[in-house]
């Protein structure tokens, strides 16, 4: 048996890594140190594996070679006036460098599926900037920690212990000696974590952030309550902030999806903006997949732009609503979808993926999804960060590097080496 | 690269080698330059009517990293009109102040640049620094970590501990492959750990029995004990705050002692930031003439000048207070990304107007200091990029240099009150072709300690820039436009033998090396203090110390510099 | 001046970029030439020709270019024009009228979104909806439309007149959440109800909402009560609730709401005794 340690968890944007894998004969058997997300990962790889290159045939998918599959892909891009490269939560930053490639190459349009999940956190960022810091930061400093419209207890499990409220850092030590405060509309298993719940109607953020950032700014309110919430509340909470020594604010998915999407988030990097004008204070999003950070930096650094790429015109263009993945194919308006690391058809509106029936579909997955029921063309690769190595970034932009600790079952490549065969053949 | 040229009959300007502007002709084999190629295989260039230099050497560029990388996803704005279109072999891209990283390749290239430093990248992104660089065509790179807020490092200076931090120094230099020990704000980026700043060198670090005196005499001695090649790179306290030029003139001053003769013991960069002169903005003036002063009789500094372009500029840097400052001042929207036990760092856009007092007061203290100090080799020219303008504008901060009139054309336009209060107009000092190359190539190189880099003798790495202009038919102070043109678009750039750029055209795309440094450090000192590290690792860090490193395998093209003596 | 019909050559799937569609084109160049000119239909160049039927129907004060059909794949037709007549019959495509200048757009039909965006001078009216981003910025810059009118006879979606400097926009009938939002300036004068969050960090400029608007945000000051508010020419009477905002932005702009449609926003006229 062989011990592998350090290993980075390849499942949300925690990036933990300090797992321990235990492998015999080139089997995971244990995984010690992961929560139970990131152990299920590790321990049902086997499961549902896409074994062999699919090619649908008069309507039906049957197995084909790898060869022909690369090829019949390469056939499709070059025949395509526009086709889309999408997904990227899920792959390492060298598949991500070389699908840009392609989307450069063919004249395509790249984008990644912060478009669902953060990007509003983007567009925020690009009207307001953003204060934020590594979780280290928080860890070490942090006597007050708020997580609004997320719920890292389910969604991110070793968030609390590793980074948050119940670690513990050089100036502040353990949950004693910190705040923690959990804002969103239900009472979730982190909410009876918390010193603090405040509980928001559905939709209501934006306003409640507004109101919190008036008060920070010693405005005084002409209302007695916001959307539900008695203003007195909202005082003390505004009190609770400025007094903080250093204060963080993790936000989720209930932030940037709610009504007012990129508002919301402007709100709340303008309401943690202030507070620094006061004291210390930080936000980091709560990014969900492993990588989906890393998408961002690797799309930013090669086109200039977070998400939403479009090459058509031979150069990066960029306006998310005309440019972005999701608003193009729900218009109808691609010929060819390319899906690495990202199954929309389980995640994306019905609507939008009946649209998919009329576009041509490549997909690379390890196992079988309800994409790759519908593809033209599914080539089945590794599990990053399990049998391929890569680098990946942590929510916070630290970057990573995922291990290999198992080979892949027989045949199967990793969605880099089947990339780097599709990209040679598009020059 | 094993290519044989032979680039002949131009005007060779190779200050290291004494060459100033006779014609000659320059061998190239296997990417080096030789004594003389022959045969029938040989690529013979005409440069005859232009002029031949080593490739340009950039000390002090932000191009890569995870700041940089904020401050393009941060202005789409600055992207939207500034694209360049894919072309076979090369790959599309945009600028304008932060340019994706294919396109940051190409432009330098095109300028005749072959070697760019990266100058503050935290430890713990650097694995993203190094993908970047990885990604940036073409030229030579380094990155310089931040070691100058760093917890060990703080540790190991407050308990005196100089060997051991030595060790620490080379071996994270080693384990990242950095190339040299970036100081910035000493003590202020911990200090911002909780909102606030150090006001001067002998401010107590919150949290820590220390002064940013200490750190910087401590880093010093540390960087003497090692042998790196490059000294202790300062990004001085109190930066952009009026009054500051006296805090920069004590950071030069409180490692004068450590001065031995030999090679100069501190690198102050973006002077031009720190050399304010006056109690508040409406009094600012420029500090340039003290600061050059102090430099001009005290061989152990060396400064780059960090010089304004009226354009727009998107500012970056570690220094996590002052950008907070400039988003107050400004309203701009900003960026702050704190580093656990390291730095912290912030970008927020800027846009310098002629007609602004202040701004104006910045470019001229910024020329000021070039043609005060009088050594070229220890005044170079950046603008910081992008803080206080873009690198595609060094033409026009060569044209202002080499030629008095384009400095009144200038002046014309900008703030005249400003110019009042200064004394740039009556600087009559025009820098010659011989100067620009050594505050270019030449200087950059031989403060970096590259060998092989910023000269043409033989051995030297085949990494050249020949522009097209005549400097015996025109005069440089008449025709600067003429020449600031020629600068924009190299006529050829030779990258490690390669022809990379043909009449400022890419043609072809490259690997560059990284650069690094490996010290010697004793194998009981570096086992010892290696594993004091491993062993308070996770009580600093939130990652682990294995996946801290960055293994060889990560650099496309490395090149490491194996440096003798060390402790 | 001549009249030009213009209609698709066929039904469009891909988009299309037809910035240089703007009367000045077809002033500068022959016909012949105009078919020529190169266009983007998803990543192939095509010969504008390839993809828009033209013809010459006539002559008119102003040279006058009519789209007639489905150009809702067509985008940036009228980019930057500044003068002459564009009119659409049928609908037209993401960030019709671009940073026009001067001329007239006329819109029989639908909009798409960021019509007019960064517009200058000129007028846009449409004779049906517009989507959202009406006369808007695009990401990450500072000020979108300086300058002109639009006029909108239905709906408009989110974001009307996002980080507007100057000019007037006028919906006739709902539109979406957050109008005015990082306004600087000019008039977003709404005739139907709105969305939540308007206003939202302007610092100048005023926004006129006649319907039901659901909340004001905590970063508004009640005023006083307005009897009547002038927009270019006409004087709108009723009574209307003012605020002053966004005050966290230190802004001074103006947010007005008729109370007869408000009822819910009636206990601010408290305010007025403690005033």
């Amino acid at each position: 048996m062989e011990v592998f340690k350090n290993v980075l968890c390849p499942f949300c944007g925690c990036c933990c890594d300090d797992l321990e894998v235990e492998v015999d004969s080139n089997k995971i058997i244990n995984v010690k140190n992961a929560c139970a997300l990131g152990r299920g990962k590790f321990l049902s790889i086997g499961e549902h594996r896409l074994l062999k290159p699919l090619v649908k045939v008069d309507g039906e998918l049957v197995e084909t070679d790898l060869e022909k599959a690369v090829e019949k892909t390469v056939e499709m891009i070059k025949n395509s006036s526009y086709p889309v490269f999408y997904g990227f939560g899920c792959a390492s930053c060298e598949a991500i460098k070389l699908c840009l490639e392609m989307a450069d190459l063919s004249g395509g349009l790249a984008d990644n599926i912060s478009v669902v999940c953060h990007g509003p956190t983007i567009l925020g960022l690009q009207d307001m900037g953003i204060p934020s810091a590594t979780l280290g930061q928080i860890r070490h400093r942090a006597d007050l920690i708020v997580y609004w419209g997320c719920n890292p207890v389910e969604a991110h499990p070793r968030h609390t212990i590793r980074y948050g409220p119940l670690s513990s850092g050089r100036f502040v030590t353990g949950r004693k000696s910190r705040r923690m405060v959990v804002i969103d509309v239900r009472k979730t298993p982190t909410a009876t974590m918390a010193d603090v719940f405040m509980q928001v109607k559905p939709n209501s953020d934006f306003e409640i952030l507004t109101a919190l950032r008036a008060l920070v700014n010693d405005l005084d309110l002409e209302v007695e309550e916001v959307d539900g919430v008695p203003v007195a509340k909202l005082e003390e909470l505004a009190d609770m902030m400025i007094n903080a020594k250093f204060g963080a604010l993790f936000f989720g998915l209930g932030l940037t999806m709610s009504y007012g999407k990129e508002h919301n988030i402007e709100a709340a990097i303008a309401l943690v903006r202030d507070l620094n004008k006061k004291t210390k204070f930080v936000m980091i999003p709560m990014r969900g997949h492993f990588n989906v950070t890393g998408a961002n930096e690797v799309f930013t650094w090669q086109t200039g732009y977070p998400f939403c790429v479009d090459f058509s015109m031979g150069y990066p263009r960029y306006n998310p609503g005309e440019t972005s993945a999701v608003d193009v194919i729900a218009r109808g308006e691609c010929d060819l979808l390319f899906i690495i690391g990202a199954d929309p058809c389980s995640h994306l509106p019905h609507y939008i993926v009946e649209r998919l029936k009329n576009v041509k579909l490549v997909v690379l997955d390890p196992s079988i999804t309800p994409t790759v029921k519908m593809a033209d063309v599914a080539i089945p690769v590794a599990y990053v960060g399990i049998e391929a190595s890569g680098t990946a970034y942590r929510m916070d932009g630290v970057p990573l590097q995922l291990r290999k600790v198992v080979d892949p079952p027989p045949g199967i490549l990793s969605d880099v080496d089947v990339l780097n065969r599709i990209v040679r053949r598009l020059k | 690269m094993s290519g044989k040229l032979l680039i002949k009959n131009g005007f060779v300007f190779d200050p290291v080698n004494g060459v100033d502007g006779e014609i000659m002709d320059v061998a190239v084999e296997n990417g080096r330059i030789v004594e003389d190629v022959r045969g029938t295989d040989v690529r013979v260039i005409d440069a005859t009517g232009m002029v031949v230099m080593p490739g340009g050497v950039d000390v002090h560029s932000h191009i890569a990293g995870s700041k940089v990388n904020s401050g393009r996803a941060l202005r789409p704005e600055d992207h939207y009109r500034d694209y360049e279109i894919r072309r076979p072999g090369l790959r599309s891209g945009v600028g304008y102040t932060v340019p994706s990283t294919f396109v940051t390749g190409y432009r330098y290239a095109r300028m005749g640049y072959t070697t760019v430093i990266e100058p503050a990248t935290p430890m713990l992104k650097q694995r993203h620094t190094i993908e970047e660089l990885n990604d940036i065509p073409i030229i030579d790179k380094a990155s310089f970590p931040l070691m100058g807020d760093c917890w060990f490092v703080m540790e190991y200076l407050e308990k005196n501990m100089l060997k051991e931090c030595a060790a620490y120094a080379a071996w994270l230099l080693k384990a990242l492959k950095g190339y040299a020990l970036k100081i910035v704000n000493p003590g202020g980026l911990e200090s911002w750990g909780w909102g606030r700043n150090v006001r001067g060198l002998d401010d107590n670090i919150p949290g820590f029995n220390l002064t940013p005196r200490e750190i910087l005499r401590g880093l010093c001695k540390v960087n003497q004990m090692l042998n790196i090649p490059h000294p202790i790179h300062v990004h001085a306290n109190r930066l952009g705050q009026p009054g500051n030029y006296q805090t920069l003139i004590e950071t030069m001053d409180c490692v004068r002692d450590l001065y031995n003769g030999t090679k100069p013991v501190i690198y102050l960069t973006h002077c031009q930031f720190n050399s304010y002169l006056g109690e508040s903005w409406i009094e600012l003036s420029s500090g340039a003439p003290e600061v050059a002063d102090y430099v001009n009789k005290h061989p152990h500094v060396v400064i780059d000048i960090g010089q304004v372009i009226f354009s727009s500029a998107t500012t970056m840097t570690a220094d996590g207070p002052f950008q907070f400052q400039l988003h107050l001042l400004t309203d701009y929207k900003w960026v702050n990304a704190d580093v656990e036990c390291e730095t912290s760092a912030g970008v927020v856009p800027f846009k310098y107007k002629k007609r602004s007092y202040v701004h104006a007061i910045q470019w001229i203290t910024g020329l000021e200091l070039a043609l005060l100090i009088k050594d070229p080799w220890r005044v170079f020219l950046t603008t910081d990029h992008p803080n206080a303008g873009p690198f595609t504008e060094y033409p026009r901060v060569v044209g202002w240099l080499i030629s008095r009139k384009a400095r009144e054309a200038t002046m014309k336009k900008v703030n005249a009150r400003a110019l009042k209060r200064t004394m740039l107009d009556s600087i009559d000092r025009e820098y010659n072709l011989y100067e620009i190359a050594i505050v270019t190539r030449a200087g950059t190189a031989g403060i970096l300690g590259l060998k092989s880099k910023g000269h043409l003798g033989v051995g030297a790495d085949a990494d050249m820039a020949i522009y097209d202009f005549n400097p015996r038919n025109i005069d440089l102070s008449r025709d600067y436009k003429l020449v600031r043109r020629a600068l924009r678009r190299a006529a050829y750039t030779i990258k490690t033998g390669d022809i990379v750029c043909v009449n400022g055209e890419i043609v072809k795309s490259t690997e560059g090396a990284i650069l690094w440094v490996n010290p010697s450090v004793s194998q009981d000192l570096e086992n010892a203090v290696v594993s004091d590290i491993r062993r308070r690792f996770r009580d600093n860090y939130t990652v682990e110390f294995e996946n801290y490193l960055i293994d060889e395998s990560l650099l496309i093209n490395s090149r490491p510099l194996k440096i003798k003596g060390g402790v | 001046m001549k009249i030009y019909q213009i209609t698709p050559a066929y039904d469009f799937k891909l988009p299309i970029v037809a910035d240089i569609a703007k009367p000045e084109l077809f002033e500068e160049k022959q016909l012949s030439e105009v078919l020529n000119v190169e266009v983007y239909e998803g990543n192939r160049r095509k010969r504008f020709g390839e993809l828009f039927k033209v013809k010459e129907a006539g002559e008119a004060e102003e040279t006058t270019l009519e789209f007639i059909g489905d150009f809702s794949k067509v985008r940036r037709i009228g980019r930057r024009m500044s003068r002459g007549i564009i009119r659409v019959k049928g609908t037209a495509g993401i960030a019709f009228g671009e940073a026009m200048k001067g001329g007239r757009i006329i819109i029989e039909g639908l909009a798409g979104p960021w019509l007019g965006a960064k517009m200058r001078g000129g007028s846009i009216e449409v004779y049906g909806d517009a989507e959202g981003f009406l006369g808007g910025a695009y990401r990450g810059e500072n000020i979108g439309m300086r300058g002109g009118s639009i006029v909108v006879h239905g709906k408009a979606g989110w974001n009307v007149g996002y980080k507007m400097k100057n000019g007037l926009i006028v919906v006739e009938s709902d539109i979406g959440g957050f109008p005015g939002v990082h306004m600087s300036g000019g008039t977003v004068y709404v005739k139907g109800g709105c969305g939540r969050g308007a206003g939202a960090f302007m610092k100048n400029g005023r926004i006129i909402i006649l319907g039901y608007i659901p909340s004001i945000l905590a970063s508004f000051s009640f005023e006083e009560i307005r009897a009547s508010i002038r927009v270019e020419a006409e004087r709108l009477k009723g009574r209307f609730y003012t605020f002053v905002g966004d005050l966290s932005e230190k802004g001074s702009g103006r947010l007005f709401v008729n109370a007869d449609s408000n009822r819910h926003l009636s206990f601010y006229e408290q305010l007025i005794e403690e005033l």
